[in-house]
């Protein structure tokens, strides 16, 4: 029995895990920015390609394509933020066309580079790891532990340090925290930094655990947004819930529904909770 | 100063260009090949559509989903004319007609959020619209996409030019019609100021509703002539992308003038096709266009002869002044 | 006008609001008759502003009730208030700021107007009719307040006075039964404090009633009866003269801004 259930649990975690990296890099940058990148998802496909690159055109080491990958995201989180988000803080339609701006080019971009093709990654590791019945594939559970400890990390990142500290602070109140001497436009820059960097990550895992494709941002998009409707704005911690109920829900509801109708079922609930009770479940008041 | 009648004299000039310009549209398919007319075609019906949504943008609502009521529309109006065998003139009223209630429907949660929540429900809502459309595969054919939809008319193009000619025009009369007059001001005034608006009486969620209702009307009935003109849709047509090239057109147009969605379609849907064999890099050059809106004319295109105009104005005022002193 | 001065048009019976634990209003019973200008008086956050806001339905009262003309208006929508007669003016005046002044009064109007589709699409002789009508209406409520130079302005550019005027304007252009001011003069110069004055006085020889909230003592001497409220309590009730003598009333302003 557990040898059966086992392999799906560990799916779902490392499903929701991929899920809630990528997501809490758009928190991010929505709480500490006040901007929905709608190009997040697009990012983190970017980042799928990019890691394909290093690791399969190029040759690295798997880890190395996925630590470079992740520089090199964050390096064009910092761009963006400069360039395309901070001209546009305060005016939310701006941002909201910027980004779609951002999207598009990055979207086409993969479409007429890669094309309709599906990648995959090779996986972090091919060996099967067996604990008495249960057999678990290796390069699943490692991914899992890398998340895990990643969230961990960022967690206890934004918790303690006077970084972290400064991003909670703007993300209540930015001009009070200006007041206070935080340098908003330094910590935004960060914010934006480490959240494309994580989604860049994500796109890294998800390619050597699953597959590469062009169709891949919108689908994470999707998610994402959802996670954060579950969690609320500003609300960091809320997002374990949220990625969770959501990886749950993705890795196992195809399994008792078609397809189609658990996207729905699951889109549905998120507009039903973004009626009844827009800020979500632990987010601020609106 | 007030005008009595229809017929003041600053009318009559103005009457008359509308009325030159409405018979060269009407002259123009006799100079144009299959393809312009085809692209004329498209032009007029993202015309429709981009209009529509604006009428739901000045009610204060962002709508990032409004390509699925033109789905909506569309499959209704195709499903009843394969399946009942019923007339497509009658189906594409019904398809228009349901996507009203649709919008209407949502229009009841949806009209109590705030700005960018709703934005959000409608960007999940067109999402939603096109799974469910895959849900019913029996009815809708599912993602492979509904065929032989019966045609509007035979097979030459002309036709179906002249239909969405004067299915734009009468939109666009109509929708003009609304926002000059005190429903327009109304949803124009819940867009402001929610608070005074009710405080005169004026039901904030009421004129949400209908600002939807209008709009998706529109879109849905564009959408159902669409599909008995092209006989084949699917639902990645009416999915996210599509919704957001015509919140594109619509922002790049301008949101502040009437005519701003009817330029930003116009322009923006014929770019593409002047690239010619560049197509593939037509969303770049959108998306260039784009950028370049935002930062340098941030009301759209539509406000460029105003811009120019009081640009050209104040070049020649630092002139003046400078040869004076 | 005085045979209907002691029917009860707007009474309130036990009106409470909490925000979280702190009661910002408690149990005030009040009552305007038909016709009378009734002022709230009472040093600043006494709850004030908080009753005007339950009156016209911008705020959910926690308990208590509120009729209007013999009707329960308790928890009532504010556009559905507003629709019933009551009308208001605000601290800060939410302005339709792309509006003109005088799109700004004309809005007022809407609310009694069928907003037909058909008439607006087809511009029937009903529909031009009624425009008219309203244009004429708005236009006099703009030269009663001294707006009409202003009439095309936006908004969003009028100077602090005109805009509390314009408030003023769009709330009284409907001549509703039941009009609520919420400190109408507070921030116009003399001469604007003048014109606010006047129009208040014609409004209510029109047979509108008038509950007025307000800090100038000028303002108090217009009133039929004056009600005094501190930490969200009635503390006194009577002619302006009374209740300016009343020993609760004068703690509640001790070595506060209130000087008579």
């Amino acid at each position: 029995m557990i040898s059966e259930v086992a392999p799906h649990i560990v799916n779902v975690l490392m499903l929701s895990s991929i899920y809630l990296l990528a997501a809490l890099g758009f928190a991010l940058v929505f709480s500490v920015m006040r901007i929905m990148n709608f190009a997040h998802g697009a990012i983190y496909m970017v980042g799928g390609y990019v890691c394909y690159y290093f690791w399969v055109v190029f040759g690295f080491n798997p880890w190395v394509s996925l630590a470079l990958t992740t520089l090199v995201i964050a390096l064009f989180g910092l761009f963006i933020e400069r360039f395309c988000f901070r001209p546009f803080q305060l005016d939310f339609e701006k941002a909201i066309v910027m980004a779609i701006a951002l999207v598009i080019i990055l979207q086409t971009a993969a479409n007429l580079t890669v094309g309709p093709t599906v990648k995959g990654l090779p996986s972090l590791l091919t060996a099967v790891i067996g604990v008495g019945d249960v057999m678990l594939k290796a390069d699943r559970v490692v991914v899992l532990a890398i998340c895990i400890l990643l969230l961990v990390a960022l967690t206890i990142f934004i918790q303690k340090s006077k970084v972290g500290q400064s991003m909670l602070a703007i993300a209540q109140d930015r001009d009070a925290a200006a007041l206070q001497g935080i340098n908003t436009n330094r910590i935004s820059a960060l914010a934006c930094a480490m959240g494309c960097g994580l989604a860049g990550l994500a796109g890294g895992l998800v390619g050597s655990v699953l597959v590469l494709h062009v169709g891949m941002a919108n689908v994470i998009l999707v998610k994402i947004i959802a996670v954060v409707i579950i969690a609320g704005i500003g609300s960091i911690g809320g997002i374990w819930a949220g990625a969770l109920i959501l990886g749950a829900l993705g890795a196992l509801g195809p399994y008792f529904l078609p397809a189609a109708v658990s996207d729905s079922l699951g889109l549905g609930l998120i507009i039903l909770i973004l009626v009844i009770r827009p800020q979500g479940f632990f987010g601020q008041e609106v | 100063m007030r005008r009595r009648g229809f017929f003041a004299k600053r009318e009559i000039g103005k009457m008359a260009s509308y009325a030159g310009l409405i018979i060269l549209l009407c002259l123009a398919p006799l100079f144009m090949g299959s393809y312009l007319i085809h692209l004329a075609i498209l032009v007029l019906m993202y015309i429709i559509l981009t209009s529509s949504l604006r009428t739901i943008y000045i009610s204060g609502q962002l709508s990032l989903g409004h390509a699925a009521f033109v789905g909506i529309g569309a499959y209704t109006s195709a499903i009843l004319a394969i399946r009942l065998g019923w007339t497509p003139w009658g189906t594409m009223l019904l398809g228009g007609l349901a996507a009203m209630i649709a919008g209407i429907l949502i229009g009841f949660p949806f009209s109590r959020l705030r700005a960018i929540y709703f934005s959000m429900a409608s960007l999940f809502l067109g999402i939603m619209v096109t799974a469910l459309i895959a849900v019913f595969p029996k009815l809708t054919e599912g993602y492979t996409g509904l065929m032989n939809i019966p045609r509007l008319f035979g097979f030459p193009k002309e036709p179906y030019y002249y239909f969405f000619l004067v299915l734009t025009l009468v939109t666009l009369f109509i929708l003009y019609r609304i926002e000059h007059s005190r429903v327009g001001m109304t949803l124009k005034a819940v867009a402001q100021s929610h608070l005074a608006a009710s405080s005169i009486g004026i039901s904030e969620s009421r004129a949400r509703i209908l600002a939807l209702a209008i709009g998706c009307f529109f879109a849905g009935i564009a959408g159902a002539g669409y599909a008995h003109y092209s006989t084949f849709i699917a639902p990645t047509d009416f999915a996210l992308m599509p919704s957001i090239y015509l919140l594109v057109y619509l922002l790049v147009g301008g949101t502040g003038s009437f005519a701003g969605p009817v330029v930003g379609a116009i322009v923006l849907v014929l770019i593409p096709y002047m690239m010619g064999g560049f197509r593939g890099f037509a969303p770049f050059f959108l998306a260039g266009v784009l950028i370049i809106v935002i930062f340098l004319i941030p009301q759209g295109i539509v406000s460029l002869p105003n811009r120019t105009k009081s640009w050209i104005r104040k070049l020649h005022e630092r002139r003046v002044s400078k040869s004076v002193s | 006008m005085s045979g209907e001065f002691l029917k009860v048009f707007l009474e309130t019976n036990g009106l409470t609001k909490y925000f979280g634990g702190l009661a910002a209003v408690y149990q005030v019973d009040m009552s305007v008759n038909k016709g009378e200008i009734v002022g709230l008086i009472g040093p600043n956050g006494a709850g004030k502003t908080t009753i005007i806001n339950l009156i016209s339905g911008f705020l959910r009262s926690s308990r208590g009730s509120i009729i209007f003309d013999g009707e329960n208006i308790t928890g009532k929508k504010p556009h559905l208030i507003a629709k019933i007669g009551i009308g208001r003016t605000f601290q800060i005046v939410p302005l339709f700021n792309e509006f003109t002044t005088l799109q700004n009064v004309v809005a007022s109007f809407y609310l009694s107007a069928d907003s037909s589709l058909w008439g607006s699409i087809f511009r029937t002789s009903t529909y031009r009719k009624r425009e008219e009508y309203i244009l004429n209406q708005a236009e006099e409520t703009l030269q009663l307040l001294g707006l009409d130079k202003v009439r095309d302005e936006l908004a969003k550019n009028l100077p602090h006075g005109y805009q509390k005027m314009l408030g003023l304007a769009r709330a009284s252009a409907v001549k509703p039964k039941l009009l609520l001011l919420d400190e109408p003069i507070a921030g116009m110069n003399p001469d604007e404090i003048n014109l606010a004055l006047k129009a208040i006085d014609q409004v209510r020889s029109q047979g509108v009633t008038i509950l007025l909230v307000e800090h100038n003592m000028m303002v108090m001497s217009i009133c039929d009866r004056v009600i005094a409220i501190n930490y969200g309590q009635k503390i006194a009730e009577g002619s302006p003269e009374e209740v300016k003598k009343n020993e609760d009333v004068i703690r509640a302003y001790f070595g506060g801004e209130y000087a008579t």
